[in-house]
């Protein structure tokens, strides 16, 4: 909650900050010892802001405390799948002059506050039981494995589960489609299954005829759908990338992935196939030929 | 018409497996695009539901960031008494919200949790309802009065008459602040709680024992309600004009821009599958109704032999198109019902989703959009088959049967 | 003033497109068929017989020549006209029946009437007069599927004959019936020309082509023998 909040109070001081900019256009900045700072790409086109450039950046919204940087490069922002549709106006600064332009100016503890401490171990299995070393020494800090679930992962979570819905009834949907197409297939030749049983092919040997066809084109059926998937995968990547402007990999066809395709589709291919050549093969073979 | 329309049925149950399997499989496409449909605007109207049911229309902020994350309204009680005076504003009311800890519990054996205090003017048309005891308004004695919704009830055993002892998290860099002893008067549920949601509310006046500064702080939001002769734009337009820095928002421009950029996905996701669905739905009938006819062909063009029209045909071929995509998507009706409330409740499941939201919202635009865009799908489907037909030489086609 | 014939091809030709090269179906025929007229077409397998009754019954255009029905040249007309002209003027009798398996007989003879807009009272008498004609009357419940390969022949008769045409047109139909119901089909052809209406007849069966009172001959897409 405060992690969101900082960031919040940082995206809302970069753009009264930018707009101060804009405003005072005609008043030029002092640039004195600038300190540096980096802008997110995203505020740089939105902005038309260019390294070098000098902008004064406000925590507070009437644009008072504002202090003057200079714009020293734009970066990349890590893409944040539960703020892809919100632009990326944001930008990087050194902790001292952060703390300086947010703190609090009559708190004397202010320019020694930080909303969070990242920490590399050494050897990073032990994160559970350092977290637990730190929560015991110092009462009040929450210390938390970066891999414990938080609220992030719960919706994510939330958001598989949806997904995973949704892939039950697009399957159920893909059963039946896979169904009617082999019924269909296997009728057009009712007449071909008819001849073949009068001069004497078993109902066996027909199904595994039929098997092994339906197997091919499930098979083929399966491969053109993955690779459809991974072509399809680029172009929602692409289209949603640009769409929010963010490097945000929406979509993505892990190996997993492919195997649960293969261990779904083939069967599911192998038993539409059979259910539809026994509704053919269960009639009597004249009445195949005579239709 | 009617003689098009009995052909096409009998044609359709001729084959009763493979129209069955048709219409299965229109009824798994049907009620998947109908949650889809329910899913692109659910939550928009489900959220627009719960901020009209709280009864304000204008929402006053000091910035335009997201409510309880920016700045706060200062000398709040001069800028709401300055909008109040407005003629097309008809209440104001201050509200903040803290963050305390639960200091003293009746069951011992729970372990401390955190609530979120919202506080408002007590003598103002609340934002919650009273499902027991009283309200602020009424007062308490000597602790100050206190509603708790039923997450905090249940869970700490408390009802009209308790004590909840609470400390502000609110200090400056997380400095231990005095704790405050609050009087339940009432229990009330609150509309943007979610399931796990530990909400208690307050009178603004008490957010000062809770909060070092309190009130010279200022407030987090002011709730307005317009005049309703002159509606809520009006009304944000005046306060807009009175004090431009201040960011006016109505429910309209707040649920539009949650639309655009928090339900962002949602929107996405309905089109993306909607579209697909679709999609899947048409190419299941046309390939059903292509097999159909192509077996059929000696049969049409008898039927043109003896004098059918080509529109006559075509407009069978149509019919069972029509029919069964008809069929399908009256009974996916129910079947999308049935599922939205199964998908509903995964996704309400979301942390901090507001219990009162719903994603799979019904109005009456949904269906109408469902008919539309399956009736677009049947025809379009049976573009292909009608072609066929159309375009199917008579002569070649009888000799071809013979022959074969 | 004499009558003009039901029917007449003048120079007809038919050439098929195929891959390898094109095949001449039918090659500078021409042929009056007269009200009344019992004609039997024969000649060995692809000489050129269902493509000139085809052409005859207006569901082909030839790719040169003239068809007249009743005077009116068909290659004039539109798609629906000639739709019209078949409903009306022409029956249809094919080799595989072509029923719809869905109708019970009954059904199959008056759809070609509701087609036309035949009231229902007319549609009903007709349909039972028919059905009474061809000696189905107690089978007019029954479907395709219920039926013999003779009555389902004759079925198709009486659909063929539901609008009153002038001219019945006939593709080999005893050709998948055996001797004895192909001769209860004969009989039906001939009582059918008896009662007025023009008969042509496309067949490989003597029996039939015996009935006919003109007998053309056709080999290589040209009629070779018999007066056209």
């Amino acid at each position: 909650m405060r992690r969101t909040r900082i960031w919040a109070l940082v995206a809302m001081a970069l753009s009264a900050a930018v707009a101060l900019t804009a405003a005072s256009a005609a008043q030029p900045i002092e640039a004195g010892e600038a300190p540096g700072v980096l802008v997110s790409r995203q505020l740089m086109e939105s902005r038309a802001l260019g390294i070098g450039d000098l902008v004064r950046l406000s925590a507070d919204p009437t644009g008072g405390r504002s202090r003057t940087f200079r714009i020293l490069g734009a970066y990349e922002p890590t893409p944040d799948p539960m703020r892809f549709a919100q632009p990326a106006l944001e930008a990087r600064l050194h902790l001292p002059d952060l703390l300086a332009l947010s703190g609090n100016p009559s708190d004397p503890s202010a320019s020694d506050t930080v909303s969070s401490i990242n920490v590399a171990l050494v050897n990073p299995a032990d994160a559970d039981a350092f977290a637990r070393d730190v929560s015991t020494r110092l009462p009040g800090t929450v210390a938390r494995p970066t891999s414990a679930p938080d609220d992030r992962a719960g919706t994510f979570l939330v958001i598989e589960r949806f997904h995973l819905a949704i892939a039950s009834v697009t399957m159920l949907g893909s059963a039946v489609f896979l169904l009617a197409l082999m019924m269909m297939l296997v009728d057009e030749r009712s007449d071909v299954v008819g001849t073949l049983r009068l001069i004497g092919f078993t109902r066996r040997r027909i199904l595994m005829q039929v098997l092994a066809e339906g197997t091919c084109i499930a098979a083929v059926g399966t491969a053109f759908g993955i690779g459809f998937a991974l072509i399809m995968q680029g172009a929602f990547n692409r289209f949603f990338q640009w769409r929010y402007d963010t490097a945000l990999v929406f979509l993505r066809i892990t190996p997993g992935v492919v195997a649960q395709s293969i261990l779904l589709a083939l069967p599911l291919g192998i038993a539409a196939s059979a259910i539809a050549s026994w509704t053919l093969l269960r009639r009597h073979p004249l009445a195949l030929v005579r239709r | 018409m009617l003689r098009v329309l009995r052909l096409a049925w009998l044609t359709s149950v001729r084959q009763p497996g493979r129209t069955s399997i048709g219409v299965l499989g229109v009824v798994a496409v049907g009620a998947l695009l109908f949650d889809m449909l329910l899913l692109s605007r659910g939550l928009v109207l489900s959220f627009r539901d719960l901020l009209d049911r709280a009864g304000f229309d204008v929402r006053v902020l000091a910035t335009d960031a997201a409510p309880f994350t920016g700045p706060r309204i200062v000398e709040a009680d001069a800028v709401a008494a300055a909008i109040a005076a407005l003629p097309q504003v008809e209440a104001v009311v201050p509200v903040s919200i803290r963050e305390a800890d639960i200091v003293s519990e009746t069951a011992a054996s729970q372990p401390p949790g955190r609530v979120q205090f919202i506080a408002a003017d007590p003598q103002a048309r609340p934002m919650w309802t009273l499902v027991d005891g009283r309200d602020l308004s009424a007062g308490a004695g000597a602790n100050p009065p206190l509603v708790v919704n039923r997450t905090v009830a249940d869970r700490l055993s408390l009802s009209p008459g308790s004590t909840l002892t609470l400390r502000g998290a609110c200090g400056p860099d997380g400095s231990v602040l005095p704790p405050v002893a609050f009087a339940i008067v009432g229990v009330a549920g609150f509309p943007f709680d979610d399931a796990a949601a530990q909400t208690v509310a307050g009178r603004l006046s008490d957010i000062g024992r809770l909060c070092e500064g309190g009130m010279e702080l200022g407030v987090d939001m002011l709730l307005v309600r317009s005049n309703q002769r002159e509606g809520a734009g009006r009304a944000a337009a005046a306060i807009q004009a009175l004090l431009p820095p201040l960011h006016v928002v109505t429910n309209e421009e707040l649920v539009e821009r949650f639309s655009r950029v928090q339900f962002s996905y949602f929107r996405q996701i309905s089109f993306v599958l909607a579209t697909v669905t679709l999609f899947f739905g048409f190419l299941l009938i046309t390939v059903l109704l292509t097999a159909s006819v192509n077996q059929r062909l000696g049969e049409i063009a008898a039927l043109r032999a003896v004098g059918l029209s080509r529109t006559r045909v075509v407009a069978g071929v149509l019919c069972e198109s029509v029919m069964m995509v008809g069929a399908g998507a009256i009974l996916a009706v129910p079947v999308g019902l049935v599922l939205s409330v199964w998908l509903d409740d995964i996704l309400r499941a979301l942390p901090g989703i507001p219990s009162d939201v719903h994603f799979f919202v019904f109005e009456g635009r949904t269906l109408v959009a469902y008919t539309w865009l399956l009736g677009a799908a049947s025809v379009g489907a049976a573009l292909y088959p009608m072609r066929i037909v159309a375009t199917l030489p008579i002569a070649a086609t009888l000799r071809r049967e013979v022959v074969g | 003033m004499t009558q003009p014939p039901i029917v007449e091809a003048r120079h007809v030709s038919r050439v098929f497109p195929m891959a390898a090269a094109p095949v001449t179906a039918l090659s500078d025929v021409s042929i009056r068929i007269e009200a009344g007229e019992y004609v039997a077409v024969v000649g060995p397998s692809g000489c050129g017989k269902s493509t000139l009754l085809h052409i005859l019954g207006c569901v082909d255009v030839p790719t040169s020549g003239d068809v007249l029905v009743q005077d009116r040249n068909v290659g004039s007309l539109s798609d629906a006209e000639r739709s019209r002209l078949r409903l009306r003027e022409i029956g249809f009798v094919f080799q595989r029946f072509f029923l719809l398996p869905m109708l019970t007989a009954w059904e199959n003879v008056e759809l070609p009437q509701a087609e036309a807009g035949v009231a229902r009272l007319d549609r009903r008498r007709r349909t039972a007069e028919l059905l009474e004609y061809v000696g189905l009357a107690s089978r007019a419940a029954h479907r395709p599927s219920e039926l013999s390969g003779g009555e389902m022949q004759r079925v198709a008769i009486a659909r063929a004959l539901a609008n009153r045409p002038r001219l019945l047109l006939a593709d080999e139909p005893t050709g998948e019936l055996d001797q004895r119901t192909g001769g209860h089909i004969i009989t039906l052809l001939d009582r059918l020309h008896e009662d007025g209406t023009a008969v042509v007849v496309v067949t490989h069966d003597v029996a039939v082509a015996a009935c006919a009172h003109r007998l053309l001959t056709m080999r290589d897409g040209q009629i070779v023998e018999g007066s056209s």
